[in-house]
C-alpha cells in the first residue's frame, strides 16, 4: 500500500506540529517540576557514562600528546622554574611544620574542638558541558561513590564549584562562575566576609562585604566556611579588579585544563559509617 | 519494482546515518577537549545538522529526530528542559520553508544564510533563558558561540555534503 503524497505531507506537519507543543510543554513543566527535570537529567547522564567514558578517554590522550609536543621546547625552562619553585616549597614546609606544631599546642593549651576530619571523593571529569549561558561540569562518580548535593569541588590549585545534581554513577557541578554560583568566602588577611556570585564571566564578582572591608586587588579570597556545606579555608582566588563598588576574583583554578577534581564529604559518618566493617560498633 | 530486501534495509540504514552522525557530534563536543581557550560553549552541531538536512534532504531529520536532539542537548548542557528541542524546531520549520529559494544557490550564499539562522537562534535562547532568570544576560558568550558556530559550520557542512552526494546518492 502506498501512502499518497497530500497525507503523507499532512502526517508531516501534523509530526510537526506535534513536537513543537511537546517541546513547549517540557519548557512547561520544567519550570514546575524541578525535581522531575533533575531526576530526568541524572539518569540520562548515569546511561551516558559508558559513552562519555569512551569518548573522553581518547580526547584525553590526543590533548595530551598536543600538550607534550608544545611542552618539549619549554622544557629546560619548565625544569629551571620547578627547581626554584621546589626549593622555596621546600623552605616553606618547614614554616608550616613549625607552626603546625605551635598551632597544636596553643590549641591545647586553649582546650579548643578540634576540626572534624572530612575525606575526598577523586572523580575525573567526564564532560565539560558548559552551555552558553550555564558553566558545568561532568565527574564520573555519583551517589554510590557517597557524593551529596552541595559539597565542595577542588583541583589541586583551588576551588572549582559544587556538587548541584547527583545521579548513581556520575555527578553534575556547578562551577564557581557559572551564575547561580553564590559561596561564601573571606578576605584571607582582613577575615571580613562575602558573598563570591557568579555571573557567567570568567571572573566570579565579591559581594556583600561590609562597607569598612579595604580590598587591594592581589588580596587572597578564601571560603569561609558559613553554612557548614564547604570547609573554612579552602583557596578560592584573588582579587583582581577593584572598580567602582565591582570587586572581581580571578579564580586559581586552569578551566582547560581539568581532568581529575576532588569532592569533600564534610560528613563521612554518613555513609562510611553505614558500611563501616566488622567493629561491631 | 520492488527493490530486493537488503538493498530495501541497506538504504533505510543509510537514511538514518545523518542523524546518528550529529549525535555523535553532539555527545562528543561536550567532551573534555581541555583547549586553551576560554571557557565557552560548544558548537551548535543540532543547529548545523537542522539547517543543512532542514534545506537539502529533510526526510532524513523528521521532526521527531529534531526534538531528540534538542532534549538531548538540554540534558547535556543544564539547560532549561525542552528550550533547545523547541528552537531547533522552529528553525528546522523556518528551514523547511525556505528551501526552495536556498536549494541551488552557490555555498556563500548557504553559509550567510546559516549565519542569520544561528544569530537568529542565539537570540531567542538569549531571550527565553534571560526571562526565565529574570534578568538580562551579558549577551558577550552568545555573540562569541555565534562567531565559533559561523567558522565550524564550513567543515562540518564539507562533511554533511560528502554524506549526501556519497552516501544518501
Amino acid at each position: 500500500m502506498r501512502v499518497t503524497a497530500p497525507f503523507k505531507v499532512w502526517l508531516q506537519r501534523f509530526a510537526f506540529v506535534l513536537m513543537v507543543m511537546a517541546a513547549f510543554g517540557l519548557v512547561l513543566i520544567g519550570r514546575k517540576e524541578t525535581q522531575f527535570v533533575e531526576n530526568l537529567r541524572t539518569s540520562v547522564t548515569d546511561a551516558l557514562l559508558p559513552v562519555l567514558n569512551a569518548i573522553s578517554a581518547p580526547v584525553e590522550t590526543v590533548s595530551d600528546a598536543f600538550g607534550s609536543i608544545g611542552n618539549i621546547g619549554h622544557m629546560q625552562a619548565e625544569i629551571d622554574r620547578l627547581k626554584t619553585e621546589n626549593e622555596r616549597l621546600l623552605r616553606w614546609e618547614a614554616v608550616a611544620r613549625r607552626l603546625e606544631a605551635e598551632n597544636k599546642a596553643f590549641r591545647s593549651m586553649l582546650n579548643f574542638v578540634p576540626e572534624q576530619p572530612f575525606r575526598y571523593i577523586s572523580a575525573r571529569v567526564i564532560a565539560d558541558s558548559s552551555g552558553a549561558f550555564v558553566r558545568s561540569m561532568l565527574l564520573d562518580a555519583g551517589a554510590a561513590n557517597g557524593i551529596q548535593k552541595g559539597q565542595a569541588v577542588i583541583s589541586g590549585e583551588g576551588l572549582v564549584g559544587r556538587v548541584a545534581e547527583v545521579g548513581e554513577r556520575t555527578a553534575r557541578i556547578i562551577l564557581v562562575t557559572d551564575l547561580n554560583s553564590r559561596i561564601p568566602v573571606r578576605l584571607e588577611s582582613s577575615r571580613d566576609r562575602g558573598i563570591l556570585a557568579g555571573d557567567n564571566t570568567d571572573q566570579p564578582q565579591l559581594i556583600f562585604l561590609p562597607p569598612t572591608a579595604r580590598v587591594i586587588p592581589g588580596d587572597r579570597i578564601v571560603t569561609s566556611g558559613d553554612g557548614g556545606v564547604f570547609p573554612p579555608g579552602l583557596q578560592v582566588g584573588t582579587i583582581s579588579v577593584v572598580d567602582d563598588g565591582v570587586i572581581r576574583v580571578a579564580p586559581f583554578v586552569d578551566w582547560s585544563r581539568l581532568e581529575f577534581l576532588r569532592v569533600i564529604d564534610l560528613d563521612p559518618s554518613g555513609i562510611v559509617g553505614a558500611r563501616r566493617p566488622g567493629g561491631g560498633g | 519494482m520492488t527493490a530486493p530486501l537488503t538493498q530495501r534495509i541497506g538504504h533505510a540504514f543509510r537514511l538514518t546515518l545523518p542523524f546518528l552522525l550529529v549525535l555523535v557530534l553532539v555527545v562528543s563536543s561536550i567532551a573534555p577537549w581541555r583547549l586553551p581557550l576560554p571557557d565557552i560553549a560548544p558548537p551548535a552541531f543540532g543547529l548545523m545538522a537542522v539547517f543543512y538536512w532542514g534545506v537539502y534532504r529533510p526526510e532524513v531529520l523528521p521532526a521527531a529526530a529534531v526534538f531528540l536532539l534538542g532534549l538531548l542537548q538540554d540534558i547535556l548542557g543544564a539547560e532549561p528542559l525542552g528550550l533547545n528541542a523547541l528552537i531547533l524546531l522552529i528553525a528546522y520549520g523556518l528551514m523547511r520553508s525556505q528551501r526552495r529559494f536556498l536549494i541551488g544557490k552557490p555555498f556563500p550564499v548557504i553559509w550567510w544564510g546559516f549565519a542569520l539562522l544561528a544569530a537568529l537562534a542565539g537570540f531567542a535562547a538569549w531571550l527565553a533563558t534571560s526571562a526565565m532568570i529574570g534578568q538580562f544576560l551579558d549577551p558577550s558568550p552568545a555573540l562569541l558561540r555565534l562567531v565559533v558556530n559561523t567558522f565550524v559550520f564550513l567543515p562540518v557542512a564539507w562533511i554533511f555534503g560528502w554524506m549526501r552526494r556519497g552516501v544518501l546518492v
